[in-house]
Formats: C-alpha cells, structure tokens, sequence
C-alpha cells in the first residue's frame, strides 16, 4: 500500500476489499436471516453458539460512530426484533448483544457488525465483565465529565458540576431492601409482553 | 415491584444525561472507568418488553455515549453490552445498555471460542430464525389464547432476576 494514500482512498479500497461489503451485495454467500433498508441479518459462519447472528451495516462503516441517528435507532429495533426472535424460534433463555468498536475493544474486521448470540444456562460462554472498585470522588468526576460532553453533543451548555456532598446514607439503605426483591412483577412483564 | 435501577433513576443517582424516555448514568458495577448504562425510565427486565421506538432511543444515546467517551479521551475503543436474561449473566431486573470504554492493555477480554457447526444445525438454525423473524404478526391474530400462555411460561424463567 502506498504510503501517501489520502483518507478517501484509504476508505475507498478498505471498502473494495471488504468482505462484509460483499456479503451485503450478495457476491459473497451467506446466510441472510433478516433484510431492512440499513442493515443486513446472516448467520455467523464461527459461531458462539447455535443461531448466532452478525448484523452488519449496508454502509461500510467501520464502527458505529459513524453511524447517523436514524440508523442508529433502527439498530436498535432491528435487534429487539432479532432477539426476540431468537428466544421464540431458537427456545434460547437469553441473549447477549455485543459490538466492539475498535481494535482495543476487540474488533476484527473493518465493518460494522453487532452480535445476536442465543443463551441458555450454562453454556459457558463467558462475554461478562469483572467490577472493578472505583472510589466515589473519582466516579463523582468522570460523571460531571461525561454530563458535559454529552450536553455538548446535544448543543445545550456545559454546566454540570460536581456535586459537594456525596450521598452516603442511601448506600445503607439500599442494602437493606435489596433482600426483599425476590418477586419481579410477573404480570407487569405478561400485561407488556401481550400488550394490555 | 423492588428495582434498584428504577430506584437509582428517580433519585438521579450517577446521572449522567436524562431526555425524554432515557437516562444515562454510570453503571452501577463499572468494569472499566468510565463504564455508563442506557436505561429507560419504563421499568421493563427485558428489551423485548420495551416499545421498538424506546430501545431505538436507547441505541441512540448509547452510541452518542460512546462518541462522548472518545472525545474526552476516556477510551480507544468502546463495547457495548446488553446481557439479555440471566442465562446471558445479566444481574440487575432492569433492561440496560452497557457502555464499556476500552484502552490498550486494560486486561478485559469479551472473546468467545468460535464453533464449527455441521452443516445441518446451521440449516436448521436458518430456518427457524426465518420463520420466527418473519411470522409473527400472524401468529397473533391467528390463537389469541395460546400463545399468551406460552409466553408468561417463557418469562417465568426471567422473572427470577436478580
């Protein structure tokens, strides 16, 4: 590859050879579960588990950032659809939905795509996090920090400020009701499920 | 009905951004600094329960999270995360949108060992997802009854979160 090569022609050819590009167009044979006006629903050729689905962008966008809104919210419904599917027509008990943007986050190929992977109970799948012990002036501070970059995202000013005092009784608190959870309101979840 | 999430919502707890239907906030056990949630104000402990145009939302505000993250130079890369269902490890009963920034050598690792399936069971897989993706609406109209059943019967088992 030329070394002087400008931004667009870096693009341009990335997108040439990009093999999820021609999944999309079709000269590159896949099995293709779902269609809509911006992504395309195929199967996972290495699978995580029976039924694992990639969702890759018709654009050749490289991570979701460069997604527009619009997009963005289909995603969104596109996957609810798909996993709801995948626990009706698979019997899975659950799914995992999963993106990396970026080669740090895991990222291996420079296309879009998010994971629909079916779940069941003990399936030994992992895709789980660690919580890492943070101390409270610190998560106080990157709150503040993440408030104004997303006020700025969406063009209203930067004012959020730390907060002086930290709520430390409400901790004490919630550890006590924590106990008495056990029944999540199943006829909540039947009445939105059937929609009554 | 008990959800600390909710709880967390109305006391505005680790707010990070509030509009409309959607709240974000730092995640209640962050894997990495700067570990966000997405979650809606309708209490629901599945996506599937929530309306198309909420989860949309939630995709939306996720992804200007992640945009906000990289620009103030708190990751390299993101994850996004949704542990749908306690068999995909999801611990609190409120549907959310993990964002989990990602710098070089953070010592995390989302892989999973890639399978090689028989043929088969991929065609199988292919056919049932079809017929699930693309039947229904039918469904509904067809047994009113049944398939009420059927589905409280399947959320018995994502009722037991946490």
């Amino acid at each position: 590859m030329p070394e002087e090569m400008s931004p667009e022609d870096a693009e341009a050819l990335s997108k040439q050879q990009c093999i999820f590009c021609s999944i999309v167009s079709g000269q590159v044979p896949a099995k293709k579960i779902y269609e809509d006006q911006y992504f395309v629903g195929v199967l996972d050729i290495n699978p995580a588990t029976a039924g694992h689905i990639l969702v890759i962008s018709r654009e050749h966008h490289m991570i979701m950032p460069q997604m527009h809104d619009d997009e963005v919210r289909e995603l969104g419904s596109a996957v609810q659809n798909l996993s709801r599917s995948v626990i009706k027509g698979l019997e899975a008990q659950g799914t995992t939905i999963f993106v990396a943007n970026g080669a740090v986050a895991g990222q291996r190929a420079p296309h879009f795509m998010l994971h629909v992977i079916p779940r069941t109970e003990n399936d030994g799948l992992g895709i789980t996090f660690v919580q890492q012990k943070l101390k409270e002036t610190e998560v106080e501070h990157l709150r503040v920090k993440l408030a104004n970059a997303m006020n700025k995202l969406h063009g209203l000013p930067e004012t959020e400020q730390m907060k002086k005092e930290m709520p430390k009784k409400e901790a004490v608190k919630k550890k006590i009701t924590k106990q008495t959870e056990d029944n999540v309101g199943l006829d909540d979840i039947a009445k939105l499920l059937t929609g009554k | 009905m008990n959800c600390e999430t909710c709880e967390r919502i109305s006391k505005n707890t680790g707010k990070v951004f509030d509009i409309g239907d959607i709240v974000v906030m730092t995640a209640p056990e962050p894997a990495t600094y700067g570990h966000c949630v997405v979650v809606s104000k309708q209490h629901a402990t599945i996506i599937e329960q929530l309306p198309a145009k909420t989860i949309g939302a939630m995709f939306e505000k996720a992804n200007k999270l992640a945009v906000a993250l990289f620009e103030t130079n708190l990751a390299q890369g993101t994850n996004l995360l949704i542990q749908n269902g306690i068999a995909a490890g999801q611990k609190h009963n409120h549907a959310m949108i993990h964002v989990i920034p990602r710098v070089q050598d953070d010592m995390m690792n989302f892989g999973w060992q890639p399978k090689q399936l028989p043929e088969d069971e991929m065609g199988t897989a292919e056919l049932k997802l079809k017929d699930a993706i693309n039947a229904p609406e039918e469904k509904k109209e067809e047994k009113k009854e049944e398939p009420k059943k059927e589905i409280i019967e399947d959320l018995k088992y994502f009722e037991r979160i946490p």
